[in-house]
């Protein structure tokens, strides 16, 4: 599903390498974690992923398409959350939802039923007419996933998608991660908490300083490295790679 | 005390960046020399304002002086400055009334409520002190230089300009404060904010009024009558706020003990005037700022009967125009900045002329003026171009978007598309703008053929203007601000633009006051010139516009 070849990214005047030539591969059918410390270029790396960022060198495919050559298509494959959910904080919940079906060309019956849907599973159905400047955190993090889900993309890219939300939230949002994968679907995100990604993740990649340190599934890290669990793994390789 | 002090100067830091200017200027050269050349270019599309008045007040020097009646510049600069102090400070007052992240870090700080008052105080008070000192510098300037004052005077003026905004500050606050409580009480914050902001335009007609009865007068004998009789300006401010004129005396006899006792008389009520807001106010301003962001939650029920309306599909470019033009509207500080600009210079202007009933004679007999009248669609035009790059739309059409532009790029939206909908944005505002304008010149009788190639004109310089602002703040955008008054007011992109403006009125007036050529062809040459100038931006933004977005991280 996701292709990244050779990849890297600087920044600033003095080229700091915030990607150091990346390569990953991540299938269709599973939810990939993507773990780092802070700065190690999670964000950068999703960031590329969605179009946000241009690339310096290589080449990332979704679906078989470049995001270089055909930024547009591939950004229509994606449902994507960022790492902060203060957007367009002048206009009410059910105008973003409209304005993102809008964009992603939804007809007017499908776009009324899944926001009715997904509302009302992240319990937000009340305040949509509520100007989004007026929402918690954790308001703005669902409200943002719905926009992110309701146009049934098939990759979902979410950046830190559990901070700010409640833990009733946080379960439906695993389950339904649980079930677009079974679906044939891909789930790429980034995470601090280590449980979340060792219950959930097909497979999961560690990235420090700009480079994949480590890729695979929970238990064949564990096994290689001997680590009874994800954190020491994780704190053990941060340490020592 | 020093805690209000410390979170002022956070506050002035956040607001006007001094602190990271001197960082940049050591570290990122770039950024401190754009900085700058903000600062400079401000000053120089003020410059043609402050020679006005420079000029003025020599010359009402030399008439007051035929009577032995100077002192009164001094009088007028203290009440000009007062009353424009009270303005400008209504305005940084409401905009700097909420500051991001208040609610969540300082409220939740051990400081008192009379120190957060205090500290915002002293954070509008640095815009005040500006205004103060310019106002006030050319009207005693020129007192002091004519009249062949001493180092004293100076020194005298340094500490009046200081003085001079300390009051009217305070009554901007106590008109602001209860208001906002109100607003926070209903949940209509930004209601109130708008309205506080509107307040402030009866004083802005008034003081164009004073400006234009004062300053570009031409009959001694009148102005000597109109500031001195009974009534006049100064019998007038000396009822109601004569505070200006004790102030005067002060500076006036400076070199007396007397004059010193004004001063000192003044300093203590200024002071006192502080005082009194903190007490009566503290208070009610911290419940105004708390919970700021609560609304009343209205329950949002999406039942069958709305859902028509709700769930609406648009195209493209509808859904893209539609919400750049909600959140621009919706913003107070923008839209009071912005489009409401449109509406709000042609209503005071109307209004100034119709208290003003010798600047409408002198416009009437301008008007019979036959080299005037002939090119009237070409001065029409530009007034509309004026007007229109005021509301400052695209000059920061990128800048409002602040980290939320992010977002926006990861979206499968065609940068096309995009500009197109920031274009229209400007376009739909622009040709607002046009009709007031219009509306103006048929008021004034003006031929309907001149006003329908004024709106031609006007509009059409208009679009070259908005791609020009929309490349501008592509190039330097500011992105990354915690307040929106700093994607808006502290942004250098809308001043390169009106100083743009500026240049084709310069160009403009020269042109057709060199140049003796029929209107008609004149007419012709401005449309077909900025029609050319559309098309090559067109062509230009089209081929770089992907670059343009690319570049932006």
């Amino acid at each position: 599903m996701i292709r990244i070849q050779n990849l890297s990214k600087s920044y600033g005047k003095n080229k700091i390498k915030a990607l150091d030539g990346i390569n990953l591969e991540v299938k269709k059918g599973e939810i990939f974690g993507f773990l780092g410390p802070n700065g190690a270029g999670k964000t950068t790396t999703i960031k590329l992923i969605t179009g946000i960022l241009k690339m310096d060198e290589g080449n990332i495919f979704v679906n078989g398409m470049s995001i270089k050559d055909n930024p547009i298509e591939v950004k229509k494959q994606i449902g994507f959350v960022p790492d902060n959910p203060e957007i367009f904080n002048r206009l009410t919940g059910i105008e973003y939802l409209n304005f993102i079906a809008d964009v992603y060309e939804m007809g007017k019956e499908e776009r009324k039923t899944n926001i009715l849907k997904l509302s009302k599973e992240f319990e937000i159905e009340d305040v949509l007419g509520e100007s989004i400047g007026s929402y918690s955190h954790g308001m703005k993090q669902k409200l943002v996933l719905i926009g992110a889900l309701m146009h049934k993309p098939p990759l979902w890219i979410l950046d830190e998608p559990m901070v700010g939300l409640d833990p009733k939230a946080a379960f439906t949002l695993k389950n339904m991660m649980r079930e677009h994968a079974d679906k044939g679907n891909t789930v790429f995100f980034s995470t601090h908490v280590l449980e979340v990604a060792e219950k959930i993740c097909d497979r999961i990649a560690i990235i420090k300083g700009g480079k994949i340190i480590t890729v695979g599934t929970v238990e064949e890290l564990k096994n290689k490295k001997h680590e009874e669990s994800l954190e020491k793994l994780f704190l053990e390789l941060i340490e020592n790679e | 005390m020093s805690k209000a002090l410390s979170l002022a100067k956070i506050y002035i830091s956040s607001t006007y960046g001094i602190k990271r200017f001197f960082r940049n200027l050591k570290y990122n050269k770039k950024d401190a020399i754009k900085s700058a050349g903000l600062f400079f270019l401000i000053l120089l599309s003020l410059s043609s304002f402050f020679g006005m008045m420079l000029y003025s007040y020599i010359r009402m020097y030399d008439f007051l002086g035929k009577i032995d009646q100077q002192g009164l510049i001094v009088t007028i600069s203290i009440i000009f400055a007062s009353f424009f102090t009270f303005i400008l400070g209504m305005i940084t007052v409401i905009t700097g009334y909420f500051m991001n992240q208040e609610g969540d870090i300082i409220l939740s700080l051990p400081l008192r409520k009379r120190d957060i008052l205090l500290a915002k105080y002293i954070n509008s008070y640095v815009t005040e002190l500006i205004a103060s000192a310019v106002v006030m510098g050319i009207g005693l300037g020129v007192y002091g230089v004519k009249s062949n004052e001493g180092i004293l005077f100076y020194l005298i003026l340094v500490i009046a300009s200081l003085l001079v905004p300390i009051i009217p500050l305070v009554l901007c606050y106590l008109i602001v404060i209860p208001l906002m409580k109100i607003g926070n009480l209903t949940k209509k914050k930004d209601l109130l904010m708008i309205l506080s902001g509107l307040l402030v335009l009866p004083f802005a007609i008034g003081y164009q009024y004073l400006i234009n009865k004062v300053l570009v007068n031409n009959n001694p004998q009148y102005l000597i009558e109109f500031l001195t009789k009974q009534n006049g300006l100064i019998d007038v401010f000396g009822r109601v706020y004569y505070l200006s004129i004790l102030l005067s005396k002060g500076i006036l006899g400076y070199n007396t003990f007397q004059g010193i006792l004004y001063i000192i008389a003044f300093l203590i009520l200024s002071v006192s005037f502080v005082y009194l807001l903190l007490i009566l106010m503290s208070k009610i301003y911290y419940s105004s700022i708390i919970g700021g962001n609560e609304i009343n939650k209205k329950y949002y029920k999406l039942n069958k009967s709305e859902n028509n309306k709700i769930f609406k599909s648009r195209g493209i470019i509808s859904t893209l125009l539609l919400r750049e033009i909600k959140l621009m509207n919706r913003e107070p500080i923008y839209l009071l900045n912005g489009p409401l600009v449109i509406f709000l210079l042609p209503v005071m202007m109307y209004f100034v002329l119709l208290f003003n009933k010798e600047s409408m004679k002198e416009i009437t007999v301008m008007l019979s003026n036959k080299d005037i009248i002939k090119h009237i669609g070409i001065y029409g035009g530009i007034i509309i171009l004026f007007l229109g790059i005021s509301t400052s739309i695209t000059s920061t059409c990128i800048s409002r978007e602040g980290k939320g532009f992010y977002f926006l790029k990861s979206l499968p939206i065609k940068a096309e598309q995009l500009i197109l909908a920031k274009f229209l944005h400007g376009a739909i505002f622009g040709a607002i703008g046009g009709i007031m304008v219009c509306c103006l010149m048929a008021y004034f009788k003006i031929p309907i053929i001149s006003i329908i190639i004024a709106f031609l004109i006007g509009n059409i310089l208009l679009f070259d203007f908005y791609i020009i602002g929309i490349i501008i703040d592509f190039k330097w955008p500011k992105l990354n601000w915690d307040n929106p008054q700093k994607a808006m007011k502290q942004n250098i992109n809308p001043v390169i633009l009106i100083l743009l403006s500026m240049g084709v009125m310069g160009v403009s007036f020269a042109v057709i006051s060199k140049i003796k050529v029929p209107s008609s062809v004149l007419e012709m040459v401005y449309i077909g010139i900025s029609g050319i100038i559309l098309i090559v931006l067109y062509i230009y933004i089209k081929r770089n516009i992907n670059q343009m977005i690319d570049n932006l991280v």
